[in-house]
C-alpha cells in the first residue's frame, strides 16, 4: 500500500491574493492527474475542521499565504512538520492563525500526517474580490511547479493533462460556485 | 484612583480580529471594558445581484467556523422568501448535519479552545497517576456514570507522553498558557483528567466530522444542502449509511457523558465560588436582584429557536429550542421573540447610518476613524467615539446575549420539558444553585448540558430517519417556479448555530439578491456600546472580573471564549510596547 496523500487549498476565496491556495489546488485537480490518486481537498476557511484530515493521511499538503511582512510578496516558502511546530508559522489572517493553532493541537494526536505547508507571501488580502493580484500572478507558475515538484518528492507519477483549464476559468468557478456545484470540486 | 489598562490584541484579522481593553482598578478589578473587531468584513457586498439559489454557496465560504451553519441558513432565507416547504427527509437530515455541527463544535470548543483556562498542563505533570484515577471515578459518580479514561495505568501513560511534549518543546499551542496562575483552581490530579480528555477528544472530535459528512456531501464543505431540499438521496435510502451515522453518534454520547459532563462538574465546583461572587455582578444588576457573578453580563438573552421538529413550515413547526427572550436574568418569564424588533446599530461602529436600522433595510457604509495614539506610543481605541467593525445589534432597543447559554435559560423560563429537565438535572447532581448559570462557567456549563441533550435526540431522529424511508417516502425535495417566485420577495433563515442566534435575511428582486445582511452570534457578543452607551455582552461580562495578575489576563481570556467566539484560540496577549495597529484599507467594490 502506498502512502495516502491529501493535498489541502486553504484560504477565503472572496479575499482577492488570500484565496490563492484554493485557486491553486483546484488548478492542479483540473490540470493534472496523479498516479497512484492524491486527494484534492477545498479546504476554504476552515480551520479546526481540517482535523481529521490530518489524522487521517500519511502526507498532507497544504497550500495557502503567508503574510510575512519580513519578506517580498510573491516569496514561496515551504515548511516541513518539524519547522512549524516551533511556532513558525505565519498568523496574520484569520485562516493562517487557525491553520497555525490546528496543526500545534493536531500534533499532539497519536497519529498526525507528515505535513508540509507551502505558502506565498500575498501583495492584496483586503480588497473583496474573487482574483489575483499582478504579483501573486507573476508567481504563479513557479507556485504550482513548487507544489508539483513536492507531490513528485512523495513518489508519485504526474500526467499534465493536453489542454489547459486556465486560471481564469478557475477563478469563474470560485466566483460563480452553481458551476462548482454541478461538477463538484 | 490609579487606574490601568488592559489590552487583549490578538494578530488576527476578520471575524476573529478581536482586540479588548479593559481597565482595572487598583484592586485588580476589571471597572471597564471595551470590544473591538478591527476589521471590515465585506459579506453583504459579495451577495448582491447574485443568483439566490447560489446564496448557499457563497455564504458558506464568509466563515470558516460556522461554515454549514451559513450554508443552511442562507438556503433558509431564499426558502422562505419563496415560501417553499421541504420534505420531511430533508427536515430530518438537516437537523442531523447541524445536530452533528453542534456536537463537533462544542466538543472541540471546550477541550481544545477552552480547557486550558481551567487546567493547568503543568501542575499535570505532577499529578499522582493513582490518585488521579480515583478522582476520575468521583467525577463520573457525580455524573451518574463511570469514567472514560480508568485506571492509574493510563493516567501514568498519558502523564508520561505529555511530559515527553514539554521535553521536546514539542507542547505548541500549550506554550501561550499562564501556568502557575493562582486562579487556576483544580488540584493536579484534576488537571492531569483534563489533559487526558483534552488529548482522547482529538479522536473523539474526529468520528463527529465524519457523522456530519455522512449526509453533508463532500468533505469537509456540506454540498448536499440545496434550496427546496437536500440531495443525499441514496444516502438515506442505504441502512448502512444510517447504521454507520448511529454507531459513531453512540461512540461519541459515550465520551460526551463520561467525560465531558464529568470533567464539567469538576470545572463548575471547583470554580463555583466565583460563579456566583456577587461582588462581580456586573454594574447594572447590582441594584436589582443581585443575581450574576463574574462573567455573568447582561442577562438579556436571545434565542431565535432552532431544529423543527415537524413539517409546517418555516416559523410555525415545533421546536428542539423554543425562540424567545429573558430579560434581567429573570427565569419566571419569557418574552415571545418577534423577528421585527431585531436592529443594527453603528453609533460606535465604523459605518455610516441615521440610526438604528432591520436588517431587511440595513445598509454597509463603511466610516473608518481610526485609533488614537496616546504618549507611550501605544495605538487606543477612541472609545467615545466609533471603535469596532461590528455592529451593535439590539432587539427591542435591549442589547442580548446569545449562544447555549441563551439557549438553555431560555428553555428552562419558558417551561420547556426537555431543557428544564437536562439543566435541573445537571444542577442537583452537582449540587450547584441555578444562579451558577450567570457566569464564565455557567456559559460553559450551558454548553455541555446542549451537547447532551442534542447528542440524545439525535438517536430519535436517526430512528425516524430510517422508519420514513422504510415506509417509502423517499422525496427529498420540494419543486418551485423559479422565475414566478423570484420576481419581487424577501425571505429571512433564522436559526441557531453552536455559538448563538444566527440570521440571514434576503431581498429578491426580478431573480438576483437586490439586499443581504447577515446578523451573526459573534455581532450579538462582541458588538460595542450602542447610541444610548449600553454595552455589549462581552464587554458587560468583563465588569467587576478580578484579576489575578494584570500581566496574565488569565481571567478576560477565560470570559470571553466562554462565548466560544469565532477564533477561540487567537484571542491572546501580545507585547503591545511600541506597537501600532494597522490601518486597513477599505475597498467595498465586488468585482465577482
Amino acid at each position: 500500500m502506498g502512502k495516502k496523500v491529501a493535498l489541502i487549498g486553504s484560504g477565503n476565496a472572496f479575499f482577492k491574493d488570500e484565496g490563492v491556495g484554493l485557486y491553486g489546488a483546484k488548478y492542479i485537480k483540473e490540470n493534472y492527474t496523479f498516479t497512484p490518486e492524491i486527494e484534492i481537498v477545498d479546504g476554504g476557511t476552515l480551520g479546526f475542521k481540517l482535523m481529521p484530515l490530518l489524522q487521517e493521511f500519511d502526507e498532507v499538503i497544504i497550500i495557502n499565504t503567508a503574510s510575512d511582512e519580513s519578506k517580498k510578496i510573491g516569496d514561496i516558502s515551504i515548511k516541513t512538520t518539524d519547522e512549524f511546530l516551533d511556532g513558525t508559522l505565519i498568523k496574520k489572517t484569520a485562516n493562517e492563525v487557525e491553520i497555525a493553532e490546528m496543526l500545534q493541537i493536531c500534533s499532539l494526536s497519536e497519529a498526525m500526517a507528515e505535513t508540509t505547508v507551502i505558502s506565498i507571501v500575498p501583495s492584496d488580502i483586503i480588497a473583496v474580490e474573487v482574483a489575483l493580484s499582478s504579483e501573486t500572478k507573476e508567481v504563479w507558475n513557479e507556485y504550482i511547479t513548487t507544489v508539483i515538484s513536492k507531490i513528485e518528492s512523495l513518489g508519485i507519477k504526474v500526467n499534465k493533462m493536453d489542454k489547459e483549464f486556465s486560471l481564469d476559468e478557475i477563478l469563474d468557478i470560485f466566483a460563480n460556485p452553481s458551476i462548482e456545484h454541478s461538477r463538484g470540486f | 484612583m490609579a487606574k490601568k489598562h488592559i489590552i487583549v490584541d490578538p494578530i488576527t484579522r476578520i471575524e476573529g480580529h478581536l482586540r479588548i481593553e479593559a481597565v482595572i482598578d487598583e484592586n485588580n478589578t476589571i471597572v471597564d471594558a471595551y470590544a473591538s473587531s478591527t476589521l471590515f468584513r465585506g459579506i453583504e457586498t459579495i451577495l448582491q445581484g447574485r443568483d439566490p439559489r447560489d446564496a448557499g454557496l457563497l455564504a458558506m465560504r464568509i466563515c470558516g467556523v460556522c461554515t454549514g451553519t451559513h450554508y443552511q441558513r442562507s438556503i433558509e432565507a431564499v426558502e422562505d422568501a419563496f415560501d417553499v416547504t421541504i420534505p420531511k427527509n430533508a427536515r430530518i437530515v438537516r437537523n442531523l448535519i447541524q445536530g452533528a455541527l453542534y456536537l463537533h463544535d462544542h466538543l472541540v470548543h471546550f477541550y481544545h479552545l477552552h480547557a486550558l483556562d481551567f487546567v493547568d498542563i503543568v501542575s499535570a505533570l505532577s499529578a499522582n497517576p493513582k490518585k488521579t484515577s480515583d478522582e476520575a471515578v468521583k467525577w463520573a459518580n457525580v455524573s451518574g456514570t463511570n469514567p472514560f479514561i480508568e485506571g492509574a495505568g493510563q493516567f501514568k501513560e498519558i502523564q508520561d507522553r505529555v511530559a515527553k511534549f514539554v521535553k521536546q518543546g514539542r507542547l505548541g499551542i500549550f506554550g501561550n498558557g499562564y501556568w502557575g496562575n493562582k486562579h487556576y483552581k483544580l488540584t493536579p490530579e484534576q488537571n492531569l483528567i483534563g489533559v487526558a480528555h483534552y488529548l482522547k477528544a482529538l479522536d473523539i472530535q474526529r468520528d463527529m466530522a465524519k457523522m456530519q459528512a455522512i449526509f453533508g456531501g463532500k468533505n469537509p464543505h456540506p454540498q448536499s444542502i440545496v434550496v427546496g431540499g437536500v440531495t443525499c438521496v441514496q444516502d438515506i435510502k442505504n441502512p448502512a449509511r444510517i447504521a454507520l451515522f448511529k454507531t459513531l453518534l453512540k461512540e461519541s454520547r459515550k465520551f460526551i457523558k463520561q467525560a465531558y459532563l464529568p470533567d464539567i462538574y469538576m470545572a463548575g465546583i471547583m470554580y463555583a465560588d466565583e460563579a456566583t461572587d456577587s461582588s462581580a455582578t456586573f454594574t447594572a444588576h447590582k441594584k436589582g436582584k443581585g443575581v450574576g457573578g463574574t462573567g455573568g453580563g447582561l442577562l438579556n438573552f436571545l434565542s431565535y429557536g432552532d431544529f423543527r421538529l415537524d413539517d409546517t413550515g418555516f416559523y410555525k413547526s415545533a421546536l428542539l429550542f423554543p425562540s424567545g427572550v429573558v430579560l434581567n436574568g429573570d427565569l419566571s418569564k419569557v418574552y415571545p421573540f418577534n423577528p421585527e424588533k431585531v436592529e443594527e446599530d453603528v453609533t460606535h461602529s465604523w459605518y455610516e447610518a441615521k440610526g438604528p436600522q432591520h436588517p431587511y433595510e440595513g445598509t454597509t457604509i463603511p466610516k473608518y476613524t481610526g485609533l488614537e495614539k496616546k504618549a507611550d506610543g501605544m495605538a487606543y481605541l477612541k472609545t467615545d467615539e466609533k471603535y469596532s467593525w461590528i455592529k451593535s445589534p439590539i432587539y427591542d432597543d435591549k442589547r442580548m446575549e446569545v449562544g447555549p447559554l441563551a439557549r438553555m435559560v431560555i428553555g428552562v423560563a419558558a417551561g420547556h420539558e426537555l431543557i428544564t429537565k437536562y439543566v435541573t438535572n445537571f444542577l442537583k447532581r452537582g449540587n450547584l444553585p441555578t444562579t451558577v448559570l450567570f457566569s464564565t462557567i455557567g456559559r460553559t456549563a450551558a454548553r455541555a448540558i446542549e451537547t447532551e441533550l442534542m447528542a440524545d435526540e439525535m438517536m430519535k431522529w436517526v430512528d425516524e430517519l430510517a422508519m420514513n424511508v422504510a415506509s417509502g417516502d423517499d422525496s427529498t425535495w420540494t419543486d418551485f417556479d423559479f422565475d414566478k417566485v423570484s420576481k419581487k420577495t424577501k425571505g429571512v433563515g433564522l436559526a441557531e448555530a453552536p455559538r448563538g442566534a444566527l440570521g440571514h435575511w434576503v431581498k429578491v428582486e426580478d431573480g438576483k439578491i437586490s439586499n443581504y445582511q447577515a446578523v451573526v452570534p459573534s455581532t450579538w457578543n462582541a458588538a460595542p456600546r450602542d447610541y444610548k452607551g449600553r454595552l455589549g455582552a462581552y464587554e458587560a461580562s468583563l465588569i467587576g472580573t478580578k484579576v489575578a495578575d494584570p500581566e496574565q489576563p488569565l481571567e478576560i481570556i477565560r470570559t470571553i471564549h466562554s462565548f466560544d467566539p469565532c477564533i477561540a484560540c487567537a484571542v491572546h496577549v501580545v507585547d503591545t510596547k511600541g506597537k501600532e495597529l494597522g490601518v486597513y484599507k477599505i475597498d467595498t467594490q465586488c468585482s465577482i
